[in-house]
């Protein structure tokens, strides 16, 4: 099974590699917004596994859109925005939008980490919506309502007007990125004292912890990551508008968390919003409503019969055939 | 000063924010159990309204009782069936069921009745004249109804058995069922008062507001912020707190405009700084 948890994502890895080039044009149409939702979701498990439960991710992803659009945008908006001052590559616009959440985060941290729990959740659903109606009555920084419009990414020579298989790889090595630094971090010293802050909070207090540190250090890097996933969205649907990331979208990548597994500091996040993202954008064409309904069914259920998640269905398959090999061999025994 | 007019829209705002916010405040007090889909029993009510009164022509004050009955039921098997076989394995199992829920409920609703606005018609005509303007009664309904649930919810809690029970388990749950306390019974009891008490915020709220299916979502954020500053938990601290809130939105409305809703998180963030508890929480040990 150790060897099975190596060789997934390596095989996953190949698999986005070569799918754009096999598939059609409308599948990466599916799977560009799964790849942005994973690099979101990957923060809100960091959080989570310091013990705490954000409501607002979906804020951080509004600051790193508005951000980026306000940064990069050269074009007049619909609403007659014109940000004719800044002209920054969309490149730096997208780690500028992650640096400003980041910001945010950090503040947001220190002010309702202190006492975490229920207050913080409340906190940050809260912030969410305050973000939105920001959004709605700055019509000179974010053009109100209609928002604003977004150019093309114009990176390395690439067209990436023609083709979406440009911004599948930009996104796709966002998510690695962000995978591989937060896996870099789950191993490391400071993953060891997250996991401590959660699981026994007096303990890790009384042996010299300063909680509230290692709960914001690991809330501003979700922060980040939010940031730049929201910068991804924008850029991807080249527009920004206050009702893009609303609590909805913050309780949908909580959800991807649960389906897909908190038990593993990556890998539950990116399979859940690989395999609920299409599911959603799917249900969402079909029928109004189906997707909240689908979503909550399943993540009730998850809650119920799989508490870890999709990615510990292996661990259980493993289990059950370890249980029955014991009790056959004391059988035999017998 | 704000004419006459808008200080009792602050009070109908404050006493919606009221009901919504003591119930939840009830259910999280008694329980120790955010319940994230408080908001959507609000909506869920408000369509029944629409259904009953405004599409079949039933009388609005039988639908408003059939709406507050039927969420109180449904608050009573959400507990049974979904919350409490997750109560034990803390805080973020049953946020995660709670919210899963509230999800599921809007995603139904939707499927139902469409995303579209829908109108309920006023029940009550006529207007009641304050100063130069006037205030119809169905906005005055609201406040009276509320204000007897209050004091209704009051005298449950503090002169009834059943409400000493709530207060035993509330304190300490496996001694007070020594004591006798069936506290399973008491948790389907306080989910239904609960529940029925947003219920009955969204039926009166549907003729004076629009119906559809997100406007859950706001009377939970408001309600939480008021439990917040009111004190978590405490059932004077939610009716205090939504109070303030709804008047200080209304008037802070009429001064500032939609920026209104910064004071307010400013305000909130205030408390939890200087008084973590809350205006009226008591304090306790934290990590």
């Amino acid at each position: 099974m150790d060897t099975a948890k190596k060789v997934v994502p390596f095989v996953g890895l190949v698999v986005a590699i070569v799918l754009p080039f096999v598939s059609s044009a409308s599948l990466l149409a599916y799977m560009i917004p799964a790849l942005i939702w994973g690099i979101a979701a990957i923060g809100w498990t960091a959080i989570f596994r310091t013990g705490q439960f954000s409501m607002g991710q979906g804020a951080f992803m509004l600051v790193g859109g508005y951000t980026s659009a306000i940064f990069t945008a050269t074009m007049a908006g619909a609403s007659g925005v014109t940000s004719t001052i800044f002209h920054f590559p969309v490149l730096v616009g997208i780690l500028l939008g992650g640096v400003l959440a980041g910001i945010v985060a950090f503040i947001l941290g220190l002010i309702t980490l202190r006492l975490g729990g229920l207050f913080f959740a409340i906190v940050t659903l809260a912030f969410g919506e305050l973000l939105r109606v920001a959004a709605n009555n700055l019509p000179k920084v974010t053009g109100a309502v209609n928002g604003i419009t977004v150019k093309d990414p114009q990176m390395f020579g690439l067209n990436f007007q023609s083709s979406r298989i440009p911004y599948y790889f930009l996104t796709l090595a966002a998510l690695i990125v962000t995978a591989a630094v937060f896996r870099r971090v789950d191993r490391s010293r400071l993953g060891r004292l997250f996991r401590s802050v959660s699981s026994n909070p007096y303990l890790a207090a009384h042996s010299g912890l300063y909680l509230m540190k290692y709960r914001v250090i690991a809330f501003t890097m979700a922060g980040f990551f939010a940031g730049i996933a929201g910068a991804l969205f924008v850029h991807y649907l080249r527009i920004v508008s206050p009702g893009l990331f609303g609590f909805a979208e913050s309780v949908m990548i909580l959800i991807m968390c649960t389906v897909g597994g908190v038990k593993s500091p990556v890998m539950g996040a990116v399979v859940g919003s690989l395999l609920l993202s299409p599911l959603g954008d799917y249900l969402t064409t079909k029928l109004q409503g189906a997707k909240p309904l689908v979503f909550g069914l399943l993540v009730v259920a998850a809650a119920f019969y799989l508490i870890g998640g999709v990615t510990s269905i292996p661990d259980l398959i493993k289990d059950y055939f370890d249980r029955r090999a014991d009790t056959r061999r004391t059988e035999v025994a017998q | 000063m704000p004419p006459l007019v808008v200080w009792f829209d602050a009070l109908i705002v404050g006493f919606s924010i009221i009901m919504v916010a003591s119930g939840l405040a009830f259910v999280l007090g008694v329980m120790g159990i955010m319940q994230w889909s408080h908001g959507q029993f609000y909506m869920v009510s408000a369509f029944i309204v629409y259904s009953l009164f405004a599409e079949a022509g039933l009388n609005y004050f039988v639908t408003l009782i059939i709406s507050t009955i039927t969420i109180a039921i449904l608050g009573v098997l959400v507990e049974r069936i979904l919350i409490r076989p997750v109560a034990d394995k803390g805080f973020l199992a049953s946020s995660v069921v709670t919210l899963g829920l509230s999800f599921a409920i809007q995603g139904f609703i939707t499927v139902l009745y469409g995303p579209n606005i829908k109108a309920v018609p006023t029940v009550l005509e006529g207007k009641v004249p304050v100063g130069e303007s006037f205030i119809s009664w169905q906005r005055l309904l609201v406040v009276i109804l509320a204000v007897v649930a209050m004091i209704g919810l009051y005298f449950f809690v503090n002169k009834t058995k059943m409400g000493l029970s709530m207060r035993a388990a509330s304190q300490d749950r496996p001694i007070a069922g020594l004591f006798g306390v069936r506290t399973g019974r008491v948790f389907s009891i306080v989910m239904a008062v609960g529940s029925g008490l947003a219920a009955l915020a969204g039926g009166l709220l549907a003729p004076v507001y629009s119906v559809d299916p997100t406007i859950g979502g706001r009377p939970l954020t408001l309600a939480l912020l008021a439990i917040v500053l009111g004190g978590m938990g405490s059932f004077l601290g939610a009716v205090v707190g939504g109070l303030i809130f709804g008047f200080a939105s209304i008037i802070l409305n009429f001064y500032v405009g939609p920026w209104y809703e910064f004071i307010l998180f400013a305000v909130v963030i205030a408390v939890i700084l200087i008084r973590p508890q809350g205006l009226f929480g008591m304090s306790e040990g934290r990590v």
